[in-house]
């Protein structure tokens, strides 16, 4: 309930910056973005509103809400979950978005691919180096299929 | 016998997972001497699939190949009325493996509206300009207009009462009904779309009373409407009973020219080797029938006439958008 | 002989039949793999197509976007992102069913419903084009507008758990589609001066951004090596269980396809919203609508069936008018006159032996599709199940990259891309979800062109106001919108008069059936 009242500030500054800054635009170019932005901004301030409310002692939810199927279900397995490893391969994906276009589409690929298996694998269970020739045996396939069969100039940087 | 095509994309797709990448990996990175060109040409065209930037791109390709003895590829890159396309190519490698479709008006109106478009109209060399489509006015088959002068001496009672359908702000369209504007003393409601097919739509259902058209969607649509004005010079050709805006008073000509560009700095040989393979394409009797019957009209400028003829259009357009004050 | 008669020897000849084939599974592919869309894979494919006959190209061709459509269900239910925007309704229930192991199960409930609304849809083109696509053309911008009013509500169903978080993440889509170059005046909007942002949000990034992105980390978040993160469970005579209990509900399916093929032939609106109202609407006649979301087949049903329809739907006003239904149908439209064929009258008179052949083959397309698709997608939920997470979340993440440039080849998307996963990510884990965010985004483009032409025409005729709700279909929407917008009141007024019936025919529940 708390991380929905940050929330819903955070919105209300959007909605208020998203009305501030459409000032600026032509008649016809700031209607919609205002009328967005008014409605973020009120829905929010219900969403702020509910949190506050239930936040009181004493509030008993009408019905017990079940966790929303798709998605959001972090702890199946019954351990809180791999935060540390899941905020490695976060890194290791920016790396990689951020490497595609200097190094090129293929190497940044087959580095950050390499990379995650060796994060990702279970000590005594994954073959190691089994994945990460999957890994760029399929990476290399598909780069070529797109560059060769469907023409799309994937970025080839230094080392192609 | 071009049915051999499809096999061909399977045998690569397995190529692939065969494995022959090592090579394709040195293959790439070596040959660049040689006269130009060694390697396929990307053929960029700023605007969406299917239209006609496009078309005409798909026609011109196997002459293209059979020219430049190349691969010649076409891609999209549609977005910001083209300037993604064109900036990307402004930033781009100058060697002149990477082209993309020129068009004007949109290739200098784009750095004159925004602060930052991505590129100057200076940053990219013209090669060839090939095609120009004119732009019409149309009112719908059953409506009251038959002539020019009626329907402006209606809208000049009434001003802003009149719709115009159109594809696109700061767009050929739109330059011509300020022009029109500008030069009748009159006002109309011009009603934009994002593209040429639902502004198509927007008049056909009867939403708005006027529509300014490529020639192309003219030639299509020309049972269901009146044209009362075209955009050339001259009469042109596949719309012969429509009188020109010049004929009917109106000094100005409509249209969109089409035509391929690289970035400025390219060497000065490749860009004639391009402009020499452009030419010769335009020039295909098969190429230009096609075009023709499609409604569009050939142009024949190679890269120095261009240049010229971009220059010309960078003033009048930055005139008449500042004397109508959208700048 | 009659032009009929031609076309139905022409579309059983054995170069045609191939050529079907080789569309839909080449568009099934492309399809399945998110970010490359329907459009994509038949420009992809237009310059092969050059040198053939059109009757080669345009089977060729349609059996692609078909295809290609059904395609995206693939990766809507095993990664929970949709393959083409045209899926999104898809991974609601399907992605849940994947994670119990009943992935396949979902792809031929996918399947099925595809080869019926696929075959509806073509019903409608072959026998009422013309005046179909006339009547289309009674969607001016204020129709336009309340369409994407009425689109909205749907967020209330796809957000059970907290309409206000839905509506909020509905608000956050509309606004983020307003950035970049204003419709109307050209104005350049919430770009903070950057390059990237000029040009807008496009909605392919986003899409993979925001349904990929999260379930990647949820993935690695959770992984566990003794479990697949996707099982694949097996069931004899699945084709057989499924239909038998699809069966049961012929509305469903009927309903969906004609819903399919009528948002289909609207000029813009296309299959990518044909999906999401159909779902809504199978949820509010659903007798037990707090099911959906959960794994429900008849979500997927509802989904699918409606997306393939809008196929030949795009088709009516395409082949009849020469304006295109949906962006795919542009480029086959580009296609065609690259042939040197005028669509409109002609195509029905001097070359009907052409254009009914196209048609048949898209009945053929949709009968492959159930044999094809059967086998492709049994293919593609055992590879994923057969994949550890080190493998899986790395390729995904690898497929979401190459996706998002590949759409305008331009490296800026895979950064937007990214950014929004991450946005994302954090909603997901304070209860927003993705489908109202893309939801609003689809919506909002469309929305507000058809808010400023109406206004700007509206003002012309000196009704800038009335214009709204004046005209019959208008105001036919806008009853459609109280109705939808009304409903979920109206239904929990009607379930506390009547007590809830137990009926679980066609929910899993998790311990179901498995073998």
């Amino acid at each position: 309930m708390r991380n929905d009242r940050l929330t819903a500030l955070v919105l209300i500054a959007v909605s208020i910056f998203a009305l501030l800054e459409s000032n600026r635009y032509g008649p016809l170019s700031r209607l919609f973005p205002r009328v967005v932005a008014v409605a973020l901004g009120v829905l929010s301030l219900v969403l702020l509103v509910q949190g506050i409310v239930r936040a009181r002692p004493g509030y008993r939810p009408k019905s017990v809400g079940l966790p929303s199927a798709s998605g959001a279900e972090p702890s199946v397995t019954g351990s809180a979950g791999d935060t540390r490893g899941m905020l490695f391969s976060l890194l290791v994906m920016v790396a990689w978005t951020l490497l595609l276009e200097p190094v090129g589409f293929w190497a940044a690929s087959v580095l950050a691919f390499s990379t995650l298996v060796l994060i990702l694998r279970t000590p005594g269970k994954t073959v190691v180096w089994k994945n990460i020739l999957g890994g760029a045996i399929l990476v290399t396939m598909f780069v070529l299929v797109f560059r060769i069969a469907l023409r799309v100039p994937l970025p080839e940087g230094l080392l192609w | 016998m071009r049915m051999q095509r499809m096999p061909r994309i399977a045998a690569l797709i397995i190529a692939g997972a065969v494995m022959v990448l090592p090579m394709a990996l040195f293959a790439a990175g070596g040959a660049e001497q040689g006269s130009f060109p060694t390697r396929a040409i990307n053929y960029v065209i700023p605007f969406d699939a299917g239209g006609q930037s496009d078309i005409t791109a798909q026609y011109q390709r196997e002459g293209l190949e059979r020219e430049l003895g190349v691969d010649v590829v076409i891609r999209h890159q549609a977005g910001a009325g083209g300037a993604l396309a064109w900036s990307a190519l402004a930033r781009g490698r100058a060697d002149g493996y990477t082209i993309a479709g020129n068009n004007i008006p949109h290739i200098v109106i784009q750095p004159l509206v925004r602060d930052n478009a991505g590129y100057r109209t200076e940053d990219l060399r013209p090669v060839y300009l090939f095609q120009t489509t004119p732009i019409g006015l149309a009112v719908a088959a059953n409506s009251p207009f038959n002539t020019l002068a009626e329907l402006i001496d209606h809208a000049r009672a009434n001003p802003g009462r009149v719709t115009v359908s159109g594809s696109g702000t700061h767009s050929g369209h739109h330059l011509a009904i300020l022009q029109l504007q500008y030069l009748s003393g009159t006002e109309f409601t011009y009603v934009p779309a994002s593209g040429a097919a639902p502004s198509v739509t927007n008049f056909l259902g009867g939403h708005t009373q006027a529509i300014l058209a490529n020639s192309d969607d003219l030639v299509q649509h020309r049972e269901s409407m009146k044209i009362l004005a075209i955009g050339t010079e001259a009469r042109f050709h596949a719309l012969p009973e429509v009188p020109t805006f010049m004929e009917q008073g109106y000094d100005f000509t409509a249209g969109i020219d089409r035509g391929v560009t690289v970035p400025a700095n390219t060497p000065e040989d490749i860009v004639r080797r391009l402009e020499r393979a452009f030419d010769a394409v335009t020039r295909d009797p098969a190429f230009v029938s096609q075009m023709e019957v499609m409604g569009f009209e050939m142009q024949y400028l190679g890269a120095d006439a261009f240049a010229e003829y971009i220059a010309r259009k960078q003033r009048e357009i930055s005139t008449v958008l500042r004397e109508l004050g959208e700048l | 002989m009659p032009a009929v008669v031609l076309a139905l020897l022409q579309v059983i000849h054995p170069i045609n039949l191939f050529l079907v084939t080789l569309g839909v599974g080449a568009g099934i592919v492309v399809g399945a793999l998110p970010g490359l869309t329907a459009t994509m894979a038949i420009a992809l494919l237009v310059p092969f197509t050059f040198g053939m006959n059109v009757v080669h190209a345009l089977v060729l061709l349609g059996g692609m976007y078909c295809g290609a459509i059904y395609g995206g269900s693939y990766s809507a239910i095993l990664i929970n992102t949709p393959g083409t925007p045209a899926a999104i309704a898809t991974t609601f229930d399907g992605f849940t069913l994947a994670k119990k192991g009943h992935a396949y199960r979902a792809i031929v409930v996918a399947t099925i419903a595809s080869v019926v609304g696929g075959l509806i849809g073509v019903f409608f083109l072959l026998f009422l084009s013309p005046p179909l696509a006339r009547a289309s053309l009674r969607f001016g911008p204020p129709e336009f507008f309340w369409l994407t009013v009425f689109g909205l509500t749907i967020i209330a169903t796809i957000s059970p758990k907290s309409t206000v978080k839905g509506l909020i993440g509905g608000a956050v889509g509309l606004l983020i589609g307003t950035i970049g170059i204003a419709p109307i005046e050209g104005t350049i909007r919430f770009s903070f001066g950057t390059l990237a942002l000029q040009n807008g949000i496009s909605l392919i990034p986003a899409l993979i951004g925001l349904f990929c992105l999260p379930e990647i980390l949820d993935m690695i978040a959770s992984r566990n090596e003794e479990h697949s993160a996707i099982p694949y469970r097996s069931q004899r005579h699945m084709l057989r269980r499924v239909w038998r209990l699809m069966r049961r509900k012929p509305w469903l399916l009927i309903r969906s396809g004609l819903i399919g093929t009528g948002i289909g032939i609207i000029p813009g609106a296309g299959a990518n919203i044909a999906g999401m109202v159909s779902y809504n609407e199978a949820v509010r006649v659903s007798s037990e609508p707090e099911k959906f979301g959960k794994g429900n087949l008849d979500g997927i049903t509802a989904s699918e069936a409606s997306n393939n329809a809008g196929v030949a739907g795009s088709l009516v006003p395409l082949l009849t008018l020469g304006i295109p239904g949906a962006p795919p149908a542009a480029v086959l439209l580009g296609a065609l006159l690259l042939k040197g064929f005028r669509p409109g009258a002609e195509l029905f008179t001097v070359h009907a032996t052409v254009t009914y052949t196209f048609m048949f083959s898209l009945i053929v397309a949709n009968l492959v599709l159930l044999p094809l698709g059967l086998m492709l997608g049994k293919g593609a939920s055992k590879v994923v199940a057969g994949l550890p997470v080190s493998l899986l979340a790395p390729l995904v993440f690898f497929l979401s990259v190459i996706g998002a440039f590949a759409i305008q080849n331009n490296i800026a998307d895979v950064y937007v891309m990214f950014a929004l996963g991450l946005v994302g990510y954090a909603g997901r884990k304070l209860g927003f979800q993705p489908g109202p965010i893309v939801l609003g985004l689809i919506l909002g483009v469309m929305c507000e062109q058809g808010l400023v032409q109406s206004i700007l025409i509206g003002r012309a005729a000196g009704m800038p106001v009335a214009i709204f709700f004046t005209r019959p279909i208008s105001l036919v929407l806008i009853g459609l919108t109280l109705f939808s917008a009304g409903w979920p009141m109206i239904s929990r007024m009607r379930r506390r008069a009547a007590a809830p019936s137990h009926d679980s025919d066609s929910t899993i529940s998790s311990g179901g059936s498995h073998a």
